[in-house]
């Protein structure tokens, strides 16, 4: 599988506008002749195999080449942003899991009841929510009309000098450097890109959580839990929670496929500095290195967490086939 | 009982569903003719009346440039059903048939064509969109391809599953001893009776395309302003929506909103009237 997005990513690189020597070729005076040089020092005369084999060699190294927007090297440049993206996507994540799942379970306990009947329509409204337009909506809410969060833009407030990164991830730095205010400032900040980021996973996961809950309940061994008189919060936590995990489980690699595009435009609407407005600013400035490598970094983390999903779904349920 | 009887008794088991259709019919009149009879020129900028809360002449409010943000909503609704309906019929159309050619054939090439579309689903659809307007250029034609290309897995596995399954059916059988060929057993035979899921999938995906569409539009790519497109319109708006101008943001908003709520509920109903297994 790895192998495929690697094929995918070449193939990409070879497919993009513009023709890698001549962008190389800096100076103005650069003829047919220096061109013809510098075509050759890349490799690109040789055979697509080759080239391939030369691909395969530069990533195991790191070198994903230049930016042309920044001047430092693509890696460096990610290494920096990265942080701040799984950060937030993160804590997006747990605001999803936070909300959906337990009022999943609660609409399957009492369905058919107003409170399902509140949870649908919620979860039908934040599936047809784009995560931008929510975003500003609660910027206009919590920022302008009512003054509770501070600007809605990065990732510090703009007074402030940034702490000197020690994982890069703010509230883990907070914590070790034991600066309580420095916590709740960056979580704060977090907090309403956050929520705009949870919004589109929330309505998927909370009618999946619902829908396996209930084929759960319904089932024998629910019945027979029930008939032996064991308590109702055992027989839902116990017996019914684990086996309608894994429909949700299942559903999870869609979810996170949606938070990925969702973080991209949250992280534009909120100048978050992350790899996703890093990605964008770059396509749109036609600087083509760092989308081949946000590409190729996304689409790799995103296979590495299907297959954590893939084996946790193994770890609930002994039946479970791994796809490997 | 007859065809109208028949729709009837189903309508009136499915309100919302019936609502949604409505709707949905509503919305493609007004971008068929909303062009035509818009009160101001979608394009057509007032410098002496910028950022105007909605009124009696300008029905949403105008934008940072004076323009009609009525007009423009409206206007937009063409450019983003088009773009959603022509990669949807792309992709559905391109992936139903090489589907059902895969599930019927099996062997390597189903095993090729299978491995092919996992990779394709390695990547993260939004980004998936993005790379692919990188290749083939910012532009509105690179939308619907990319579009269309990301959504391709989805119609290849639902049609491959179904056809596998109904490949040792005995009207195929039966179809095969009276000398049809192979396009006419998929084409005739197969593909109708599989085609129930794939028009749940092509309601559905249409509200996902219209908001993919305006995603890509909000970060930028795809449809350029001054162009009307409901993405865009809120990108625009976002500067002035800090200050409180919220109808630049709003209006549009909400179109893109109710357009792909209309989708997915008409999706969720065609679901639960074609199978009723699955009920939600």
């Amino acid at each position: 599988m790895l192998f495929g997005v690697l094929v995918v990513t070449f193939v990409l690189i070879r497919a993009l506008p513009g023709d890698p020597a001549i962008q190389y070729a800096t100076s103005p005076s650069a003829g047919p002749a220096e061109i013809e040089q510098i075509r050759r020092d890349l490799g690109l005369d040789r055979t697509v195999i080759e080239q391939f084999g030369i691909y395969l060699g530069q990533i195991a190294e790191g070198d994903f080449g230049y930016s042309l927007q920044t001047g430092q090297p693509v890696l460096s440049d990610f290494a920096v942003r990265l942080p701040a993206t799984l950060e937030l996507a993160a804590m997006a994540f747990v605001i999803a899991i936070v909300v959906s799942l337990p009022l999943g379970i609660a609409a399957a306990i009492w369905r058919n009841t107003w409170f399902d009947q509140v949870c649908r329509v919620l979860s039908s409204f934040a599936a047809a929510m784009p995560v931008f337009f929510f975003g500003l909506l609660l910027i206009y809410f919590f920022y302008f009309r009512w003054g509770i969060t501070s600007e809605p833009i990065g990732r510090w407030p703009a007074m402030m000098i940034p702490p000197i990164p020690i994982t890069g991830f703010a509230t883990v730095d907070a914590i070790l450097t034991r600066d309580s205010s420095l916590f709740w400032t960056a979580l704060g900040k977090m907090l309403m890109p956050a929520t705009s980021m949870a919004i589109f996973a929330i309505a998927p996961l909370l009618r999946m959580m619902r829908g396996a809950m209930i084929d759960a309940l319904d089932s024998d061994y629910v019945l027979a839990a029930n008939a032996f008189g064991l308590s109702r919060t055992k027989v839902v936590l116990q017996y019914a929670l684990p086996n309608a995990m894994l429909p949700v489980l299942a559903t999870m690699g869609m979810v996170l496929s949606t938070m990925i595009g969702a973080n991209v435009m949250i992280e534009k609407l909120f100048a978050w500095p992350g790899i996703g407005a890093y990605a964008v600013n770059s396509l749109m400035s036609l600087d083509y290195a760092p989308i081949q490598a946000f590409v190729l970094i996304v689409a790799v983390m995103f296979v590495l967490m299907t297959l954590l999903i893939d084996i946790l779904s193994a770890a609930i349920d002994p039946r479970y086939k791994l796809k490997g | 009982m007859t065809l109208a009887a028949d729709v009837r008794f189903i309508l009136k088991r499915n309100f919302v569903t019936a609502l949604a259709g409505v709707l949905i019919v509503a919305l493609m009149i007004i971008a068929v003719i909303g062009p035509y009879v818009v009160p101001h020129d979608p394009l057509s900028t007032n410098l002496r009346a910028v950022l105007v809360p909605p009124s009696a002449a300008n029905w949403f409010g105008t934008d940072h440039l004076g323009r009609d943000i009525f007009s423009r909503v409206v206007t937009a609704a063409r450019l983003d059903f088009a773009i959603a309906i022509a990669a949807v019929g792309m992709s559905a159309v391109i992936g139903t048939a090489v589907g059902a050619l895969s599930g019927y054939v099996g062997g390597v090439l189903d095993r090729i064509l299978a491995r092919v579309v996992d990779v394709m689903m390695a990547f993260p659809l939004f980004v998936a969109a993005m790379a692919l307007v990188a290749v083939f250029g910012n532009s509105v034609q690179s939308i619907v391809l990319a579009t269309a290309i990301i959504n391709l897995p989805f119609y290849f596995r639902l049609m491959r599953a179904e056809i596998a399954q109904r490949r040792e059916a005995g009207y195929v059988e039966a179809a095969i001893i009276n000398g049809n060929g192979l396009g006419r057993i998929l084409f005739r035979f197969l593909i109708p009776n599989a085609m129930p899921p794939v028009i749940v999938q092509i309601s559905l995906n249409l509200g996902w395309a219209i908001l993919n569409t305006a995603g890509l539009a909000f970060i930028g790519l795809g449809v350029a302003p001054p162009t009307p497109e409901w993405g865009i319109m809120i990108q625009e708006g976002a500067s002035v929506m800090i200050s409180g101008h919220w109808w630049v943001v709003v209006f549009p908003g909400a179109a893109l909103a109710l357009s792909v709520f209309c989708f997915s509920l008409l999706g969720d109903g065609i679901r639960d009237i074609m199978d009723p297994r699955r009920r939600s």
